[in-house]
């Protein structure tokens, strides 16, 4: 079985980084085979197992690591649109703490709790592709203070999802409700609703796991479905590290500062890019469609550049924006769409880059602009590409970091610009659209070649 | 008696980058790094430039505005008086931030006016109009209108431009507007109001014969200002000098929890437990905006229209906004992007043993929607297959925002793409579902005033 560090996609055929044991995970029991015995085996850093039924597992009153208000519960099953049951349950059914997860008939998934001491399904949702075949599925409920609470009866907001792990299919829904009623001692069950198995799940369990915070789907997802590829990031990366709170007591007289004072400079040294936002985030739905001697650009709008043979600047593509002080580059992610109206003659190739300026090109300088004209442009590819001219499609093209160029405002001019290399068909037959635009801040440092 | 801490933030600032290297472990105590840290501290809200609402042509390569005559008889040109909504965008204001903004435009082209029983000249000119409605803490509001006037062509018919290839970029303009200010920022306890949580519903429109490239208002870093008694959960920055974030402090000798337990009107500065609510607040509350789109369209507005074409719904399945063509989420298709979203990673949410190699944030959704009485609609904004927040449009029949919170998967940072997606649909009733807007920004699981 996966423990800490371990991978848990041996089981589920999938690339592991991130594991299932979480900081605030206080149960976790699995079985690939749906054993009861390994269920309730807790990997967890409780280390406690339950007490085993026949097809369920608990633990007796006070079961104090569920007396939680907000939690994240996870079960991995198995189930056909004819299974019943309990997943989990803590909290005395006729009182006001409880917590339930169940399904009914038809793969309908129900989260219940009891405010004023009745059970109410406070969210519900239909397992997608829900058949009379078995297929299973990774169910979850994370539950959380409401940000957005105008009273008592939506203190709390629910999150509940559900993935079919044969198709990839993934379905959510939020409600809000009251927040769980201060939880009392009691029995917690796993696959029924009573220490006797009442109201037995019906499915088959592979995996139980209560975590005491909210989690949101990509967490869980991580846990149980797949994990994201190593990324390759090409400029500095920033994450909050950890302060502990006031409450924490750390910071309290007669406590040793040093600790302290290092987590927070780290933390604090993260925070210089906190603030940066994307400078342009555009899409476009009234598309121009370009062409390669700029009859439908209007050409007017369209100015050669006088240092890059060849190139046109494009004022569509023309922004004037803030820099934020800590970042010295911007990159760019552009969709991209390219066609031949004589297709399938050869694509001419189309280098698109993203220019930097100090000033809104060549021709006009503004009060603002330094003395002289500084301009940087990032690298131009030669994108050859048959999209042909449907609505939906395109590629993303990245157009990489490009230093920045800024007037003494701390803003930088930001362009699109063209160039035409003729495929052998003539360039009057070559369309392309910019759909997307995005322009995002990035810090590189000296070793990666920001000072090159 | 109130006692204020206040910094002015209009000169540049250093990047809050504090050594670590003297706290760690048998190293002696410095008061040097001390005081280092918690000016750094100081500095993280002037480090912004949030873009907030832009106005642009949306790619177009023409103007709403022709070069044509304007004394043709009939309406060709847009009347001086009407106002055309481009933009609208509803966000909290990082703390001791005010607006500003930046219009690169073209030359303003003709208007007309109604002359006896046809439409005649009106001479050339337009103006950007910037309406704000400032809501503080406590929920008391300030309206503030600024009008700007663009520059007019000076060409026959007041035309774009001469012509010529590359016409256009002769024709460009710059014209800025900085410290737009809720009211007079001249004492501290105005400057405290508007400190301790802004929000702004901001409405950009245009009079007249505009030609706008980008307009764009932006944060600029201008005052911020506590009370020694404001609640821990309010301080975003240490506020260590006064006066600025590199003016000397007050002595510090030695650790404290604060430099004074007097209640009222102590001083909460210079300790550690003022550090540790300024950093867990830091985390919390701010971070960047990441998307304001408006369904404006330069070439297709009309001249005697008021505000932009919505985007409309009658199906019970989700159609793209603004291409509405496409049905489901993908991440290679067309999109925003929010993987600048990752530099803004709350550690709770992404514990490095849940999520290695991925990154996500909380964030709020701000739609400007519409839905005919009696119909339900719901706007998606959605950065992964399984990461989405719905916003709930119920109908009233009038516009309004509708407000959802949640989390999007924003990846780890640069080279990391987030393509993000927005989808409408009718959920319930037999009305129509009407959105012209949103606005999309990193906000931690605290309570706003609206």
């Amino acid at each position: 079985m996966p423990t800490w560090g371990e991978d848990w996609g041996g089981l589920w055929g999938v690339s592991t980084t991130a594991t299932v044991l979480l900081p605030d995970t206080v149960w976790f029991g699995d079985s690939a085979t749906g054993l009861i015995a390994e269920l309730a085996t807790d990997e967890s850093q409780n280390a406690s197992n339950m007490t085993t039924g026949a097809t369920w597992h608990y633990e007796l009153s006070p079961a104090t690591r569920f007396k939680v208000v907000d939690w994240t519960i996870d079960a991995v099953v198995g189930v056909d649109n004819t299974d019943t049951g309990r997943m989990f349950r803590h909290g005395a059914l006729a009182s006001s703490d409880l917590v339930q997860l169940r399904i009914a008939a038809g793969g309908i998934i129900e989260a219940v709790m009891s405010p004023g001491g009745v059970a109410t399904t406070v969210a519900s949702l239909t397992l997608p592709s829900i058949s009379g075949s078995d297929q299973d599925y990774l169910i979850s409920w994370s539950c959380e203070a409401n940000p957005l609470t105008t009273g008592a009866s939506n203190a709390y907001r629910t999150e509940l999802r559900a993935w079919n792990l044969d198709t990839g299919e993934y379905t959510q829904t939020v409600s809000t409700h009251a927040v769980r009623a201060a939880p009392s001692n009691s029995n917690a069950i796993w696959w029924a609703d009573s220490t006797a198995g009442g109201n037995p799940f019906t499915g088959t369990p592979y995996a139980g796991r209560f975590s005491t915070g909210f989690h949101h789907s990509t967490t869980v997802r991580e846990s149980f479905v797949s994990n994201a590829a190593t990324p390759v990031n090409y400029g500095e990366t920033r994450k909050e590290i950890v302060v502990p709170p006031k409450s924490s007591g750390i910071g309290d007289d007669s406590h040793f500062a040093g600790p302290l004072f290092l987590r927070a400079a780290l933390d604090t040294r993260q925070r210089d890019l906190w603030l940066a936002g994307p400078l342009v985030n555009e899409q476009f739905w009234d598309l121009v469609s370009h062409d390669g001697d700029r009859s439908n650009s209007n050409a007017t709008w369209t100015l050669l550049d006088p240092d890059l043979a060849d190139r046109y600047l494009y004022v569509t593509y023309l922004y004037r924006r803030p820099v934020p002080p800590s970042v010295n580059k911007v990159s760019a992610r552009v969709f991209f769409q390219q066609w031949r109206s004589d297709a399938p003659a050869a694509p001419d190739e189309v280098h698109m880059t993203l220019h930097s300026m100090s000033q809104p090109g060549p021709l006009y300088k503004p009060t603002m602009s330094p003395a002289i004209y500084e301009r940087h442009t990032s690298a131009s590819g030669a994108l050859t590409y048959e999209h042909g001219s449907g609505a939906t499609a395109g590629a993303w093209v990245e157009l990489g970091p490009t230093n920045i160029a800024r007037d003494s405002e701390g803003f930088t001019y930001l362009c699109l610009g063209f160039r035409i290399v003729d495929g052998s068909s003539g360039i009057t037959r070559q369309f392309w659209r910019v759909k997307s635009l995005v322009i995002n801040p990035v810090f590189e440092t000296q070793s990666a070649g920001a000072f090159a | 008696m109130a006692k204020y801490f206040k910094q002015g933030l209009t000169t540049d600032a250093t990047v809050p980058k504090p050594a670590y290297e003297p706290f760690e472990a048998l190293r002696p105590a410095r008061k040097g790094p001390l005081i280092s840290l918690y000016r750094a501290q100081d500095r993280v809200v002037t480090m912004g430039r949030r873009v907030m609402l832009t106005q642009s042509t949306r790619g177009c390569a023409a103007w709403m505005v022709v070069d044509t005559d304007p004394a043709a008889g009939s309406q060709t040109h847009p009347l001086e008086t009407t106002v055309r909504v481009t933009a609208r965008g509803q966000c909290e204001l990082t703390p001791g931030n005010m607006l500003r903004l930046s219009v690169l435009c073209g030359l303003s082209g003709q208007t007309q006016r109604v002359g006896g029983a046809a439409y005649v000249a009106d001479g050339a000119g337009g103006t950007l109009r910037v309406s704000i409605t400032w809501t503080n803490s406590l929920g008391a509001t300030e309206s503030t209108t600024h009008d700007v006037p663009l520059p007019a062509s000076g060409l026959e018919f007041a035309a774009s431009n001469d012509g010529t290839t590359g016409g256009q970029w002769k024709a460009l303009r710059v014209v800025e507007v900085t410290g737009l200010v809720p009211e007079a920022m001249i004492t501290n306890a105005v400057r405290n109001e508007w400190t301790l949580g802004t929000t702004v519903d901001i409405t950009l429109s245009n009079l007249g014969g505009t030609r706008v490239l980008d307009a764009c208002i932006s944060e600029e870093p201008f005052v911020i200002a506590y009370e020694a008694d404001d609640t821990s959960a309010r301080w975003m920055s240490h506020m260590l000098g006064n006066g600025d974030p590199a003016a000397n402090g007050p002595a510090i000798s030695h650790p404290f929890q604060r430099l004074s337990e007097t209640s009222p009107d102590g001083d909460p500065r210079g300790g550690t437990w003022h550090l540790q609510d300024v950093a867990n607040n830091q985390a919390l509350r701010l971070g960047p905006t990441l998307i304001s789109w408006y369904a404006f369209d330069e070439d297709d507005y009309s001249i005697t229209g008021t505000d932009v074409t919505s985007f409309d719904s009658t199906s019970s399945s989700f159609s793209g906004v603004p291409n509405t063509s496409i049905t489901s989420y993908s991440t290679t298709g067309q999109g925003w992007d929010i993987g600048a979203a990752a530099y803004a990673r709350p550690y709770r949410h992404n514990h490095t043993k849940a999520v290695g190699n991925d990154g996500v944030v909380p964030v709020r959704f701000r739609v400007w929607a519409s839905a005919t009485a009696g119909t339900v609609g719901v706007v998606r904004i959605q950065s992964a297959v399984d990461s989405y927040v719905d916003a709930t449009i119920t109908g009233t029949g009038s516009y309004a925002w509708h407000t959802a919170y949640g989390y999007l998967r924003c990846g780890t940072g640069p080279g990391d793409p987030a393509t993000t997606m927005a989808f409408m649909r009718r959920s319930s009733g037999a009305g129509t579902v009407s959105v012209r807007g949103f606005t999309l920004y990193r906000s931690g699981n605290f309570s706003t005033a609206i």
